[in-house]
């Protein structure tokens, strides 16, 4: 924070984007909790994984530590799997 | 300067990934949730990581960004690829307002049967069993 | 000397494409914005069915995440013969034109790198 109160500007963007990004995270909770089948629901877990890469994004900003990249590299490669496996595991209970 | 250009670059970014989120919730059927995320949600988070490649301009930190935006690019459309086929199989219901469904005569016909690479993984999973 | 030369043509190519995807992705997540911003009543949504002449598999594969990429369409199925690609489409005003944009524009970029 110490070093943020240097550029106001950039402090005031920090916040207003975590701000959308919480918004944005209700908005697929209520997808989430309504969506009327599965692949509804799925879709919203990808919609998550990008919310939260934004999110690191936004904290590798505000602490200056870009060490936390690495996270949303694991994040980008681990939600294709889980998006492949889903669509493999509906793909089997319909032909069952 | 360099300020005013990452902040904006970082607040569009976010702008996209709400609008993103607003889509989901405000379309009518699986098909068209699809369609936002996969294109504002990967240009989103684009946007977001090239604002910290120009705020922290080190080797590793841009060669990390290259990778997360190379994985998202290709995997996002194959991902909702492959489960939009799947939700069409599993009849999820379409929303109001089409004018056209070719893919339903074609799947009524007969001409989407015999995947090549159902049958690959089906005979793999008969051995195993 | 003609190969090297062949080689270098196709990269350069491969470099314009790159760009071209791009500006494909920035303008598709403009529109999808700006559809999602106003309401939604415009919309004419469809399956539409469209053949395709490509052989080679990487070139199927880009043609098909090319697709997802353009503003307004999403690749759903495929023939097992890969002859025929099924599109999910937002705006199916002109069924004719749209599926002249995917032959005339995408797939000759395509084939111009991949054949």
């Amino acid at each position: 924070m110490t070093i943020l109160a240097t550029y106001p500007v950039l402090n005031f963007a920090i916040h207003f984007s975590f701000a959308c990004l919480t918004i944005a995270l209700f908005a697929g909770l209520y997808r989430l909790l309504t969506g009327p089948s599965l692949p509804d629901r799925i879709v919203v877990m990808d919609l998550v994984a990008s919310l939260v890469i934004g999110l690191i994004i936004t904290y590798i900003m505000l602490t200056g530590k870009p060490v936390y990249l690495n996270v949303a590299v694991v994040i980008a490669l681990l939600v294709f799997m889980g998006n492949i496996a889903f669509a493999k595991y509906l793909k089997r209970r319909i032909e069952q | 300067m360099m300020e005013w250009i990452v902040s904006i670059l970082l607040i569009s970014g976010a702008l996209f990934m709400l609008v993103a989120a607003i889509g989901v919730v405000k379309l009518s059927d699986v098909y068209m949730r699809m369609h936002a995320i996969t294109k504002a949600a990967s240009l989103g988070a684009i946007l977001m990581l090239a604002s910290v490649v120009l705020w922290h301009p080190q080797w590793i930190v841009g060669i990390e960004a290259l990778m997360v935006v190379l994985f998202v690019i290709l995997t996002s459309p194959i991902g909702a690829h492959m489960l939009a086929r799947v939700a069409y199989r599993m009849k999820v219901p379409i929303g109001d307002g089409y004018v056209m469904d070719e893919l339903k005569d074609a799947i009524e016909k007969g001409d989407l049967d015999g995947d090549s690479e159902n049958k690959i993984t089906d005979s793999i999973d008969q051995e195993k069993i | 000397m003609r190969s090297i030369l062949n080689i270098f043509v196709r990269f350069v190519r491969l470099l314009l494409f790159i760009l071209y995807y791009l500006k494909e992705l920035v303008l598709s997540s403009l529109y999808v914005a700006w559809d999602i911003i106003t309401p939604t009543d415009l919309m004419r949504p469809g399956f539409v069915e469209v053949p395709i002449d490509l052989k080679n598999e990487t070139a199927i594969i880009s043609l098909a995440n090319l697709i997802s990429m353009t503003p307004g369409s999403l690749t759903v199925d495929m023939t097992p013969d890969k002859t025929k690609i099924y599109i999910h489409a937002m705006y199916l005003h002109d069924k004719e034109q749209f599926v002249k944009k995917i032959k005339g524009e995408l797939e000759h970029k395509i084939r111009l790198i991949f054949e």
